[in-house]
């Protein structure tokens, strides 16, 4: 364990050294999630959507959700605002008076799975605001409904504030995690290739403690990045990330995921420049279809579906259900993207290893 | 200090290495000369635990290689590539590679400034090795394999692009590191360094030890005593030139390499004249002739039919 620790502190010193990565691992983030949540986002301070309400179905299960929407920690988040019809709520979504509608037809109360009698309506103004509604109502289906509905996220910040400089925090620190990790995942394969993997080998510590000192050097290069980023955001935007407890799981997944992912790029490349390279790639087109430029919501459900399907995607994802956590949500959303990315993670770490441990005997030849 | 006994690695179809065996005692520099290719990697990275072996068996101070640390850690190893880590500064290096063979406190340091002032490098302990010329680097890199005062040095090519100082300097370092009784393990395929820094010469071909022994030894096998190095003025047909010499009586062999003609006789002064006659008669008279002791190129040559730079 100690030649672990004592390769694991080498790389850290190393990468502390690299002024390129802490450009990538900090500075990069924090100006874009800054600069875009700013400029998409409006005003920085707070979220505030108006719902247009409308009540075709009059029953106790409609007056529940009506109460549950009015509950105090949503004070501030969510106005409730009456529409006599459907076609008025429609009007209102014209004229931008509301970010989203509800509509509850006929027989909501009598709940078939098979047609639901709720209708959530989307304006194109606040991509957040569907969002929100789909997962308040899931929420409520679940809580009134014996849990027979799929909680999907809740975006909601323990502050009752949901952002877009806050999205672009958590999508842009998921982003940049990979490129941070990969630079050490780089330097990993330049020692395979110019042999001080092998030379390591050679020495009193066995292979396996080397190459645990060097998963263990990118751990806590991504985990030092992360704590930094929480921190940043949390000063400078205001960004609230949540429960220390899902958080720290997540990321500790979602570093895990990053390395998976970089390592498993970088072992499948013949040269450490050909892996950046590809793996840079990769990881760019992943955080298009995994929605880390642009939120998924108000676009074809697609979307949605391919940003579940990538490991970056779905740690943002995680991220933005671990800030509703504060408002009472529970692990249930979590754990699809802590076990998605941790999957990812094991499996990439595992495949790329045991190519590591055949280019150094390789080396050697 | 170090016994090796028929060591095999196979990689794929091909057997890298064959049946490799020798012994090296303290206070001696042996080589393993050969050419590209010849199994001289594959060799040391079994020797010192980086390749796994298909068959064989190490021994390093009366201690079996698979007991792992106590066997590795009497061993230093210095690798083909410089294996330093340009973002730390040479004394950080040094230090690093010091504890991962397990040394620390005031041993270490009193080590590592040893060895930077060993190698001309104390006044750039704190600078960055990235910051090094390449004849530095290699200095820095030879005595991070040697820290931890091991009885056995395995150097791999340690001069491959190395400027004329930076190699005088390496090889004084090993030659003062043999006479305080240190074994040395060092594959190259330069000729010239064998000769002039091995106390004993291993030869290896296609992965097999074909031949072993003292420089002496090895030249005695030859079948002839000396060689004949002929240049002529202008461009001669090499085939010709080949022929003529072969007619000569006491010449055993002639061989048109780097614009010249090498013949191998027994006797150089008895077969000179002959030699000279016939390529005069043949109009190819040449402009420089000179007698010179074989050496371990001809033994590889005599051995395998090809040239170390083939």
């Amino acid at each position: 364990m100690r030649f672990a620790f004592l390769v694991c502190l080498k790389d850290l010193r190393q990468r502390l050294r690299d002024r390129t990565a802490i450009l990538v691992a900090i500075v990069a983030p924090l100006c874009l999630a800054g600069l875009v949540g700013l400029a998409l986002g409006g005003n920085p301070s707070g979220f505030q959507m108006r719902l247009a309400w409308v009540d075709l179905d009059e029953s106790a299960d409609a007056r529940a959700l009506q109460d549950f929407l009015d509950r105090p920690w949503l004070d501030g988040v969510v106005e409730l605002v009456s529409a006599a019809s459907p076609a008025d709520a429609n009007r209102m979504l014209a004229d931008e008076e509301a970010d989203a509608a509800l509509v509850l037809q006929p027989g909501f109360a009598a709940h078939r799975p098979e047609s639901p009698r709720v209708e959530v309506w989307a304006s194109g103004g606040n991509p957040f605001a569907t969002r929100l509604m789909v997962a308040l109502v899931e929420r409520f289906l679940a809580e009134h409904r014996g849990g027979e509905a799929i909680p999907q996220t809740l975006a909601v910040s323990p502050g009752g504030r949901l952002r877009t400089v806050d999205y672009y925090a958590f999508s842009m620190t998921v982003l940049f995690l990979t490129f941070t990790v990969l630079s050490g995942v780089r330097s990993m394969q330049e020692e395979v290739e110019s042999g001080a993997l092998a030379r390591l080998v050679a020495s009193p510590a066995s292979a396996r403690s080397v190459l645990a000192g060097k998963l263990l050097g990118l751990l806590m290069t991504g985990l030092l990045q992360m704590g930094v980023m929480i921190l940043a955001t949390s000063l400078a935007f205001g960004t609230r990330w949540g429960s220390p407890l899902a958080v720290g799981s997540l990321v500790l997944s979602s570093v895990l995921m990053a390395i998976g992912m970089t390592s498993f790029f970088m072992s499948v490349s013949s040269s450490a420049q050909q892996g950046q390279t590809l793996a840079s790639i990769s990881i760019f087109l992943l955080a298009v279809v995994g929605g880390q430029f642009m939120p998924s919501q108000g676009l074809p459900d697609v979307f949605d579906t391919l940003q579940r399907l990538t490991p970056n995607g779905q740690a943002a994802r995680g991220f933005m259900d671990a800030a509703a956590f504060g408002t009472g949500g529970g692990w249930g959303p979590l754990l699809e993207p802590l076990a998605f990315t941790l999957a990812v993670g094991v499996a990439g770490i595992a495949f790329a290893a045991r190519r590591a441990g055949r280019a150094i005997a390789g080396h050697g030849r | 200090m170090l016994e090796v006994d028929g060591l095999r690695k196979r990689f794929g179809e091909r057997e890298a290495v064959s049946g490799v065996g020798f012994r090296i005692g303290r206070g001696e520099i042996y080589g393993l000369l050969g050419p590209n290719g010849a199994g001289k990697t594959t060799t040391i990275s079994m020797i010192t635990g980086v390749l796994p072996r298909d068959a064989g068996r190490v021994v390093v101070d009366g201690i079996d290689l698979d007991e792992g640390p106590p066997a590795r850690r009497r061993m230093g190893l210095v690798p083909q590539n410089i294996t330093l880590y340009d973002d730390l500064t040479a004394r950080e290096n040094l230090l690093f590679w010091g504890r991962m063979y397990e040394m620390r406190g005031a041993a270490l340091t009193r080590a590592v400034e040893s060895a930077l002032a060993d190698v001309g490098l104390a006044d750039r302990a704190d600078d960055r090795v990235g910051t090094f010329s390449g004849g530095m680097q290699r200095r820095l890199n030879l005595v991070a394999g040697l820290l931890h005062a091991p009885g056995l040095l395995t150097l791999d090519e340690p001069t491959a692009g190395v400027d004329p100082q930076s190699r005088s300097a390496i090889f004084e370092l090993l030659e003062r590191l043999r006479d305080d009784g240190m074994a040395i393990l060092y594959t190259t395929h330069y000729m010239e360094e064998a000769e002039r820094l091995c106390d004993r010469v291993g030869v290896i071909d296609g992965g097999r030890l074909i031949a072993e022994g003292t420089r002496q030894e090895l030249v005695a096998q030859l079948a002839f005593e000396v060689r004949i190095e002929l240049a002529f003025g202008t461009t001669r047909a090499p085939e010709r030139s080949e022929a003529v010499a072969k007619t000569v009586p006491g010449v055993r062999r002639a061989h048109w390499a780097d614009e010249q003609l090498a013949v191998f006789a027994d006797d150089g002064n008895a077969c000179i004249p002959g030699l000279l006659s016939a390529l005069i008669d043949a109009s190819m008279a040449p402009t420089r002739v000179e007698v010179v002791e074989p050496d371990l190129e001809d033994v590889f040559l005599e051995l395998t039919g090809r040239a170390l730079r083939d």
